[in-house]
């Protein structure tokens, strides 16, 4: 007989056991070829017949050698696996967690490849919501949140009103006790000249403290010494960057001297990269700072008012502490020195003690929580959305979970195991919505409208990474709940019973919330834009006034070197010289021209008190130097006529604006009438005359109004003022003379910088961009909300309708019309959308006045805005359960039968 | 005839099935599977061996050498305590899939 251990050695490959293992294995095969064999020859076989049987019973050796061997290593893996995960649950507490969770984990994973299109529908929802929300966090954090980069960050004040006289400053320095350190800085732009193109530099002049209050460090030379401040300005500190682009960073400029506004400093030190000041926070940065002596004579004008001022708290004195100080000062000094301490009405001055991160968002504050709440609300959105999808799945993993729980897996275990699959969705989203941000940020800071300070701090850093991921659990904790608790309800029994969902009722109503809570929120934001929306075209077709096509503006700095005589031939000079310009038709000077200043703040002559026959009237009025031609640069609707030259020296004539003539003028004609006011000559106020009326003016802004102006000759009131811009009217395109316009002015003045050079159009585009963003913003949001919003309407209806299937059948069996149930499912769609713009308007009511600083004539509860919104979202809802609601009508009641 | 993947799917339910009262060795289990399925399932040794190698590895079957008067020794396999609850689990999990599957293609229970 043949040798079947020999047989089995020759032919299996059994390298991957040890001795033992492998004399075992060959011993039991032997066996069996043995017993095969005795039982042929049992059965009458021949001997060649029973060897050739026992033969076949290993066809394959090489398939029986690598089956051992993967068996072999399987079963070591998998013993270590098991033993491992024993210990773990053994141990209890947290280890039994950590054993359950890389179960659970391993389901979800097996999850995602049997369902690969329920992950490709959520992910994306949800990676919108998180990233768009995690933008915006970034924003408010870098504006909001996060400290100032100075030590004692939290403890750092600004003083508002925005400028103060260098006197009250210095009484609030001698006579404060809340303070370590104040300091004051006067903010201006100088000239300076060296080589070929006069510049102006942004300039600071601060008071001792100023470097100390916001951790200065030089990079080269040194900062301030007390004596860098005895007397007029004459030391300087360069900024990094102005110390680069003008010097090169050559520390040999440490020492040399430089001329400001004519006048020489000494450089005495440039200050390191790191360094940013509260104008730099605010985005605009200065070039150089100089020493302010407090005691310089120049200075001491109590309406000369030019000081911003800084200071830290004392440890422990909070700002309303300070600020009650302030308040008790203020009234004190008030008695002691009105001259510096009232203001024109004769009232105490109020000073507010603001901290400095406020001071420096101002406003803004609001815009950047508006944003923050709009994106939550698209996230609370998203979230519905995808709650819809997990219940729906639901319904298809019901079978699933009930053979688990036939297994003998707990409710609470099912639960947990559901809950780690929503959130694992949840974080893939997040991971995604995170990359998102990134690009979403940088959209941002390339797209931001320039009204919002500290924009340079915005980035996705770790804090915003760590909100996409606690927002991303949160999001996976609330659309699981649903599923989850359904979850922990679902019972093996419910096999045998052959019930094919269970809960059906409540899941019904589940969707039923989540549709009218979408619908809810997404008209609330679809209100905001539409508000927005409607601002923006009230502000796009407000009349300026003007004709703004075809306008040029030239500011000329560096005029505080003239005389008023030399002031005005320059004019005269400036103006025919360019008049000479072909393609000028008009040309005028001013001392601002309209746009090139904008916002509530008022640079120039301001006057109140006026006299006509003898009665007092005030009104808080601009006073305009302007040349004759002005209006007709300006393409205004003037009534009447403007003065030719300066006029009778007795008498000033002047063009009013028509908010002005109706004050003093209210039922007649102001045209011929007089006033005093203005200013006093040896004759007392003057008297002056209105020539004309113009109407309508937008000078610093579309939205500021035509305010109460009084336009005066320039020859008499304007030059011994050094502001000086130029208006152009061209007949052809304005931005084509500009460089004209500069050679023109170098030609009389070749050292004159030339900060501000525009044309009008281009001034009123960029009026629009903050505007034209938040509207485009929030529409965007809105858009995807509704969008959202119809999607799960859609999913819902389209639910209800497979719920229904078989009462909507037996309907269809006893005769009921398509019309009829389309109309059925209709009414419940209208049902619930009734129910959600209900309460989307009510939502708001209740927050749009959170845009008020936003809107333009146009108020938070505007009627039109509001019935348009509700109509819009009204018929997306009802279009998207048109489609479920027709194939409802359309279900053949002998299928449904059959079926069941 | 079974598909392999229906086979692979049961094979170990029915080996420790089989040895749940008794100890067995390999040839007498593969003869009694075909015995009991009427010829429906067969298993080679290929097949078969390997499933016991596993099961034991993983503790569930523990071999033993029997020497019977008059035959010669014989590596008999018989349940251990782990075995007995992986087959009590592996029965149960069983009869729910039955159930499920019968759902699923429209066959009442019986």
């Amino acid at each position: 007989m043949r040798d079947w251990k020999a047989l089995v050695r020759e032919h299996l490959d059994l390298t991957a056991f040890d001795e033992g293992r492998q004399e075992r294995i060959v011993e039991e095969l032997a066996c069996q070829f043995e017993d095969v064999h005795a039982d042929a020859l049992a059965e009458g076989a021949s001997p060649e017949e029973a060897e050739r049987r026992a033969l076949a019973l290993i066809p394959d050796w090489e398939h029986l050698s690598s089956s051992l061997a993967t068996s072999h290593r399987r079963a070591a893996s998998e013993r270590l696996l098991e033993r491992s995960a024993d210990r773990l649950v053994a141990r209890r507490g947290v280890w039994s967690l950590l054993a359950n969770l890389a179960i659970d984990l391993r389901f979800t994973l097996r999850s995602i490849r049997r369902a690969p299109t329920f992950w490709a529908v959520t992910v994306p929802i949800l990676a919108l919501g998180i990233g768009a929300a995690t933008t915006i966090f970034s924003v408010a954090d870098g504006v909001l949140l996060r400290r100032l980069p100075y030590t004692a960050a939290d403890r750092l004040v600004s003083f508002l009103d925005p400028a103060f006289s260098v006197p009250a400053f210095e009484d609030w320095r001698e006579h404060t006790t809340s303070y370590d350190l104040l300091a004051g800085e006067w903010q201006k732009r100088v000239d300076y000249v060296a080589g070929e193109t006069p510049e102006q530099l942004r300039t600071g002049l601060v008071t001792p403290g100023f470097f100390d209050l916001f951790d200065a460090r030089p990079a080269a030379g040194r900062l301030f010494l007390p004596d860098d401040f005895d007397g007029a300005p004459h030391r300087a500190v360069l900024s990094h960057g102005a110390w680069q682009r003008l010097f090169g960073g050559d520390a040999s400029v440490i020492g040399k001297t430089i001329e400001l506004d004519g006048e020489t400093v000494e450089v005495v030190g440039a200050l390191a990269s790191g360094f940013v000041s509260p104008q730099g926070l605010a985005g605009d940065e200065n070039d150089v700072w100089v020493a302010l002596d407090p005691r310089w004579e120049e200075i001491q004008r109590p309406g000369f008012m030019v000081l911003a001022v800084y200071g830290r708290l004392r440890d422990g004195v909070s700002p309303i502490a300070a600020q009650k100080e302030m308040d008790q000062l203020t009234r004190r000094l008030a008695e002691e020195r009105p001259e510096i301490h009232r203001n024109r009405r004769g009232e105490p001055r109020t000073i507010q003690v603001v901290p400095l991160q406020s001071a420096l968002v101002g406003a803004t504050a609001n815009t950047v929580r508006l944003l923050l709440g709009a994106v939550m609300l698209l996230m609370l959105i998203a979230c519905a959305n995808v709650a819809h999808v997990f219940l729906a799945r639901g319904t298809v993993r019901y079978h699933e979970l009930a053979v688990r729980s036939a297994l003998g897996a707990g409710g609470r275990r099912l639960a947990t195991q559901l809950l780690t699959e929503s959130v694992a969705v949840a974080l893939t989203a997040g991971f995604f919505g995170a990359l998102l941000a990134f690009a979403g940020v940088g959209a941002f800071r390339a797209l931001n409208p320039g009204d919002i300070p500290l924009v340079e701090r915005v980035s996705v850093d770790l804090r915003a990474l760590a909100f996409a991921v606690a927002l991303s659990l949160l999001t996976g904790v609330i659309f699981g709940l649903a599923p989850a608790w359904q979850a922990a309800h679902a019972r093996g029994t419910a096999l045998r019973d052959n019930r094919r969902s269970g809960g059906t009722r409540d899941r019904a109503m589940l969707h039923n919330t989540l549709v009218v809570t979408e619908i809810a929120l997404s008209l609330v934001l679809l209100t905001g834009a539409g508000l927005l929306f409607h601002s923006f075209v009230r502000l796009r077709t407000v009349a300026p006034g003007f004709d703004v096509e075809r306008l040029a503006a030239v500011e000329l700095g560096g005029g505080a070197q003239y005389t008023d005589d030399q002031r005005r031939e320059l004019v005269a000079r400036l103006l025919e010289r360019v008049e000479a310009i072909p393609s000028v038709e008009h040309a005028a000077l001013a001392w601002t021209v309209p746009f090139q200043w904008v916002g509530p703040i008022r640079m120039g002559w301001l006057c109140e008190e006026f006299r006509v026959d003898g009665n007092e009237h005030r009104v808080q009025t601009m006073i305009q130097p302007v040349t004759e031609d002005y209006f007709a640069t300006l393409g205004a609707r003037l009534r009447g006529s403007v003065w030719n030259r300066a006029g009778d020296r007795g008498v000033v004539p002047a063009v009013v604006s028509e908010s002005f003539a109706r004050e003093l003028f209210p039922s007649s004609d102001a045209i011929g009438r007089t006033f005093q006011g203005l200013e006093e000559d040896e004759n007392g106020p003057l008297t002056v005359r209105i020539v004309g009326v113009v109407s309508g003016l937008h000078h610093w802004g579309l939205d500021q109004g035509s305010e109460p102006t009084v336009y005066v000759p320039w020859e008499r009131f304007g030059a011994p003022m050094p502001l000086m811009s130029l208006l152009v009217r061209t007949s052809g395109e304005p931005a084509w003379v500009l460089d004209d316009l500069r050679n023109a002015v170098w030609a009389e003045a070749p050292r004159m910088p030339l900060p501000n050079v525009f044309t009008v159009a281009d001034r009123l585009r960029e009026l629009l961009v903050a505007p034209r963003f938040y509207t485009t913003l929030l529409s965007v949001f809105a858009a995807v909300a509704m969008a959202l919003a119809a999607a799960g309407t859609y999913g819902a209806t389209l639910y209800s309708v497979e719920r229904r299937r078989h009462e909507l059948g037996i309907r269809a069996a006893m005769g009921a019309e398509r019309a009829s149930i389309l109309g059925l499912m209709m009414r419940r769609s209208g049902t619930l959308t009734l129910l959600g713009v209900i309460l989307g308007t009510i939502g708001s009511l209740l927050t749009t006045r959170t845009l008020t600083r936003l809107l333009f004539e146009v108020t938070p509860i505007d009627v039109t805005t509001f019935g348009v919104a509700m109509v819009l979202m009204a018929l997306v809802a009802i279009a998207a359960t048109l489609s479920p609601a027709l194939r409802a009508s359309k279900i053949d009641p002998m299928e449904v039968l059959r079926t069941e | 005839m079974f598909s392999p993947e229906m086979k692979k799917g049961s094979v170990e339910l029915m080996v420790l099935a089989l040895i749940e009262d008794e100890a067995r060795h390999g040839y007498e289990i593969g003869k009694l599977i075909e015995s009991r399925s009427d010829g429906q399932i067969q298993f080679n040794v290929s097949s078969l061996y390997p499933v016991l190698y596993r099961m034991e590895e993983k503790g569930w079957i523990k071999g033993r050498w029997v020497e019977r008067p008059g035959e010669r020794r014989r590596c008999h396999y018989a349940l251990t305590a782990e075995g007995r609850r992986v087959l009590a689990r592996e029965r149960r999990t069983w009869e729910a899939f039955q159930i499920a599957v019968n759902q699923v293609v429209g066959l009442s229970n019986a």
